[in-house]
């Protein structure tokens, strides 16, 4: 079991783990760009859409948080599966959502991926091996038991990474889920996005522990605590996580510490945190430190990297642009959706 | 053996036949809840099932409601048949927001592209002295929530049948089970047969008043009407058997011939059931045969006292039932 | 635990009671039987006793408020208690009626189980109550199968709580009657309300036309516009009943403290001579003429706003001295509102005298159920031709308006004419 040491308050410094660079393929590397500056401009797409008014609910943007994302997701295999939270647009497009299918749901589309029924806090992408992002902080922990269950009864090799936010770690369906998927060995990881507030309650103020990862100690499970700004810390401890998951050695619980740029939601108008604090995690852009690694480790040029930039905001565009025009769903018969034939 | 070939046998056997039926032909389907292994269940509804199929489909859990009902939703979400068994109704409190928010919700959430194919068994209901937290009959909140189905079995036969018709519905099913019908006894078919949800059943046939009932109303309710039969009153009596989705046609039909109609459930009368029952009949065509108000004779508005005379006269009993319905099909006749 | 104050049904046909006022203020303690409002049902001011001590709380009732019987309109609530929810509250204890009048319904007990229990209430047993807005009081079933069998609702005798009709009801009325409901059409059924514009004048005031004033006109109208009147006038010698009169004043005042009047007079004569003519103390009854043994006479005196009529019953037992102490009791009683419903309901045939103001001859309106109505005016003198020719007597006119589909002229014209030769030889009724 280790807990690593990251210096949350001081450190800029681009990444912590470099060796990760040889062992993975470039295409790999650009892709983990690719989804993370996607998630970046799907993010500022919403917030404009939003801004114009063309978005009927609420928001909650992960700009600045998409190494814990992209980085989690970046070590799974294709067929494995996500469950995730309201603030999971960039667990949606890291999965390999259709990104004009993601904007048609944001929308309220008929063919978004909820047909309209979910909204943005509820985008499920189920032959994606997407399970779904619940609203109800937490609710998707238990409900991953299950999932991991049913992985570990049908003999699966299948992995599931659940996640959840930083105040998900003080509820009780926490506690109890942790405890059963460590008693039955299940295949999933518990990843929390310290994005170190639960709407305007610091973790700090909340907790008295440093570090959310110690709590794994209470269920015999490894716990890890990492720079969830660097892509490739958050690649590694979750692919020693993933391994032990598959290997059926049971959960873990990888704590990426990150911070959310934007307000809660939309009505947020931040009182609770200085601008200076927002400004300083600004400095440590996850986007910025990763591209600036791929460059000085001769991964790829700086037009490779922009390059790469430019295409996925060129993809977010274009996606939004189709995604305005699609139709709107009826409410005839929606009570005939409410069950399963 | 009786006659039809059906043996007689409680309806606490009658929902643990049910169970390994279908597990032995469905390996999709287990179960999992406290102390449902070893011990075979608080009430003993699973003894004896262990050792036929294991640990991985009797599975223990630790005392953790709401990740019981998290596993059982996120299991069903994979296209599993999980059943789940809460100790008491009462804990089903425990695991409302993943029956509530998750379970419920996922299917329409998600728009249609998901189902969750689960059972929750719950024993429910007072009469046992178990004082207020381990009585309750709280069907309501579930009828509520939409996505829910919610089935109410009176009958051993009926235990059983809807038992598989639950386990292989689609969606997220309450399964009421009452404590004092346990240990009642009826005919049931030893092989697996299914009885629809969303069927209601006419237990008693009869002319001057309609008692709708479900659960432990329905036997109580059929005692009552064999004591006004005495006295020449005809009571017809409709087990609903399902509560969601509701067979509304079944109820206006026997009403729109009785003209009168006494609901009964032991749930607190406030925001009971039977309100929305007395809704469903007035709005219906049953109104225009009505002869006599609506009544309604349902659980006091308290909790479950653990005195037993106390807790006696907090729920309909039968003389409250032969009372209520007696005054109610002599009314202007 | 709280205990409802309802608009109490102080009379046995009572559907509603118009409220008149608090003796007592919201929050005011009160004692058990301490008179706490004042309710106008029919044709009375009654005080009511409050059913327990208490805090008055949660009053809803308020001046010219016309409320169905049993409707709560207040609590009495225990030091210390909030008012209940409505539903919440078992036992309805009725407010006492302090006048003493015996029509105060069963109260139920609590009940253990949470029972929908209908307010238990005595069966009427004539034509069903109806609720404030005038509609009948009927169930679904009964309304159905009334229309299909054309039968008017509002004919029918309820036996269901609070006179509710009920399939039975109406299935045994259509067999009973099974032309009733074109025998006995309505009230002015049928015809639309005319929309006459009202004068452009400045108003003085605005007089609710509710309570009394309301029911006064719901009886009379449907006598007038239901009941074929025909009007008899002959004049009476009250010379006799003068000297007779002068007789027993000093005697009967001596032994009631009540000066005989002439109304009282006429009263004994009446009461003595009805039973001589049956149809003209009847009632019209369905298809049914009911010939009454007892002559509770209907005695019309005028209140300030309104008319009261108090009744002497079984009259046709009464001697002279008897009517006159009943008489001025009812009247001084009636004036101070202080009668029961039942003193003032209930008779078979009215006197209406309006000789006190000067009023010499005038036709009167049947008084529903009644057959009959006797109108009466001043004593004048008049120039007769008597045994020594020309001479001044005093001369009484009297009409009779009889309901002609129950009394033929004849009858009506025979019954006068007894009446005034007893008058005129009066010394029988003593």
């Amino acid at each position: 079991m280790t807990i690593s040491k990251v210096v949350l308050e001081t450190d800029t410094s681009p990444v912590t783990s470099t060796g990760l660079l040889d062992e993975l393929p470039k295409e790999k590397l650009a892709w983990m760009l690719q989804k993370m500056c996607e998630t970046r401009y799907f993010e500022e797409k919403a917030e404009e859409l939003y801004i114009r008014g063309q978005v009927h609910g609420t928001m909650h943007l992960s700009i600045g948080m998409e190494a814990a994302s992209t980085g989690a997701i970046a070590a799974l295999r294709p067929d494995d599966l996500i469950i995730h939270h309201h603030r999971g647009h960039g667990h949606t497009i890291a999965k390999g959502a259709d990104i004009t299918l993601m904007i048609a749901e944001f929308l309220g589309k008929e063919p978004g991926y909820c047909r309209g029924r979910g909204g943005s806090m509820h985008i499920a992408d189920i032959p994606g091996g997407n399970l779904g992002a619940t609203g109800v902080v937490g609710s998707g922990i238990p409900t991953s038991v299950g999932i991991a269950l049913a992985l570990q009864m049908r003999k699966s090799d299948k992995v599931l990474l659940s996640f959840f936010g930083d105040g998900a770690t003080n509820l009780g369906e926490f506690h109890e889920s942790l405890n059963m998927a460590s008693v039955w060995k299940l295949p999933v990881v518990f990843l929390c996005d310290n994005n170190q507030y639960g709407m305007s309650a610091a973790i700090k103020k909340v907790t008295n522990i440093d570090r959310l990862s110690t709590r794994a100690v209470s269920y015999g499970i490894p716990g890890e605590t990492t720079d969830g700004n660097d892509i490739l810390a958050v690649y590694q401890a979750t692919q020693t996580a993933i391994d032990r998951a598959r290997a059926g050695e049971g959960p873990s619980l990888v704590e990426n510490v990150t911070y959310r740029w934007r307000g809660h939601s939309k009505s947020d108008r931040n009182l609770y945190r200085t601008q200076e604090e927002i400004d300083d995690w600004k400095t440590r852009d996850p986007i910025v430190r990763f591209k600036q690694v791929l460059v000085e480790a001769n991964v790829m040029t700086d037009e490779e990297v922009e390059a790469v930039d430019q295409q996925a905001k060129a993809t977010i565009d274009q996606a939004a642009e189709e995604a305005v025009s699609f139709p709107e769903p009826s409410p005839e018969n929606m009570e005939d959706e409410v069950y399963a034939p | 053996m009786t006659q039809n070939g059906n043996r007689e046998i409680t309806y606490l056997e009658a929902v643990r036949e049910g169970l390994i039926l279908e597990m032995r032909q469905d390996p999709e389907v287990f179960l999992l809840g406290e102390d449902i292994g070893i011990y075979g269940g608080a009430f003993g509804v699973t003894r004896g099932m262990l050792e036929e199929f294991g640990p991985e489909r009797i599975r223990d859990t630790p005392i953790s409601e709401a990740a019981i009902a998290g596993a059982a939703t996120g299991a069903a979400l994979m296209g599993m048949r999980p059943i789940m068994e809460i100790m008491f109704m009462d804990f089903l409190t425990i695991s409302m927001n993943q029956l509530v928010n998750q379970a419920a919700k996922i299917r329409f959430m998600f728009g249609g592209k998901a189902s969750i194919p689960m059972v929750v068994r719950a024993p429910a209901g007072s009469g046992t002295g178990a004082a207020a937290q381990h009585s309750q009959s709280l069907e309501a909140w579930f009828i509520h929530t939409p996505g829910i189905k919610v089935v109410a079995p009176a009958t051993a036969a009926d235990a059983k049948g809807l038992l598989i018709s639950a386990i292989r519905d689609n969606n997220p099913v309450i399964f009421m089970e009452h404590k004092l019908l346990y240990r009642t006894k009826g005919d049931v078919a030893e092989e697996l047969y299914a009885i629809p949800l969303g069927k209601a059943d006419v237990k008693r046939e009869g002319s001057d008043l309609t008692i709708v009932a479900y659960s432990i109303m329905v036997p109580r309710a059929l005692e009552a009407a064999e004591q006004l039969a005495e006295e020449g009153i005809n009571i017809e009596v409709v087990d609903l058997r399902t509560l969601k989705p509701l067979d509304e046609k079944t109820i206006i039909r026997s009403v729109s011939k009785t003209g009168r109609v006494l609901i009964a459930h032991e749930a607190p009368r406030t925001g009971g059931f039977g309100g929305e029952l007395a809704a469903v009949i007035a709005g219906s065509e049953a109104f225009d045969y009505l002869d006599a108000p609506i009544r309604r004779l349902a659980g006091r508005d308290i909790p479950i006292p653990y005195n037993r005379t106390l807790e006696r006269s907090t729920v309909p009993q039968v003389e409250d039932i032969v009372a209520a319905a007696r005054t109610l099909a002599q009314e202007g006749r | 635990m709280a205990i409802e104050i309802i608009m109490p049904k102080v009379d046995m046909v009572m559907e509603t009671g118009t409220f008149v006022e608090w003796l007592k203020e919201e929050g005011d303690t009160v004692e058990k039987g301490e008179p706490i409002f004042i309710v106008l049902t029919d044709k009375a001011n009654i005080e009511i006793e409050s059913p327990a001590g208490g805090i008055l709380a949660g009053i809803t009732a308020k001046p010219d408020d016309v409320i169905p019987v049993t409707e709560v309109i207040a609590y009495i609530l225990e030091p210390g208690e909030s008012l209940p929810e409505k539903a919440a509250v078992a036992p309805v204890a009725v407010a006492a009626v302090a006048e003493g009048t015996p029509t105060a319904p069963d109260t139920p007990q609590p009940k253990p189980v949470a029972i929908e229990q209908p307010t238990a209430l005595e069966r009427p047993t004539a034509p069903q109550t109806r609720n404030d807005t005038g509609k009948v009081r009927a169930t679904p079933a009964a309304r159905r199968i009334a229309a299909e069998l054309g039968v008017d609702l509002s004919q029918i005798a309820g036996t269901g709580t609070n006179g509710r009709v009920h399939k039975a009801n109406v299935l045994a009325f259509a067999e009973q009657q099974p032309a009733a409901a074109a025998q006995l059409p309505g009230p002015m059924a049928g015809v639309p309300a005319l929309d006459i514009p009202l004068p452009d004048a400045r108003q003085k005031e605005v007089v609710p036309f509710v309570g009394p004033r309301k029911i006064i006109a719901e009886r009379l109208s449907y006598s007038a516009f239901t009941a074929p009147h025909i009007n008899l006038s002959l004049r009476i010698d009250m010379t006799e009943a003068g000297q007779l009169r002068a007789k027993v004043k000093d005697l009967i005042e001596k032994k009631t403290g009540r000066r005989p009047s002439f109304t009282a007079i006429l009263a004994r004569a009446v009461a003595s001579v009805l039973p001589n003519h049956p149809f003209l103390n009847a009632s019209l009854n369905g298809d049914q003429i009911v010939l009454w043994e007892d002559v509770h006479l209907g005695i019309a005196a005028s209140m300030e706003d309104y008319l009261i009529v108090p009744v002497i019953r079984e009259s046709q037992n009464k001697n002279l001295e008897q009517i006159v102490a009943e008489m001025g009791d009812l009247v001084e009683r009636a004036r101070t509102k202080r009668l029961a419903p039942t003193e003032m309901s209930g008779s078979t045939f009215t006197i209406s005298n309006l000789g006190m103001f000067g009023i010499e001859t005038f036709t009167a309106i049947i008084n529903p159920p009644e057959s009959a109505i006797l109108a009466v005016g001043s004593i004048v003198d008049t120039p007769v031709n008597g045994d020594n020719g020309i001479e001044l007597r005093p001369m009484m006119n009297v009409t009779i308006a009889a309901d002609h589909r129950v009394v033929d002229g004849a009858a009506a014209a025979r019954f006068l004419a007894e009446l005034k030769s007893t008058l005129e030889n009066p010394y029988l009724l003593i």
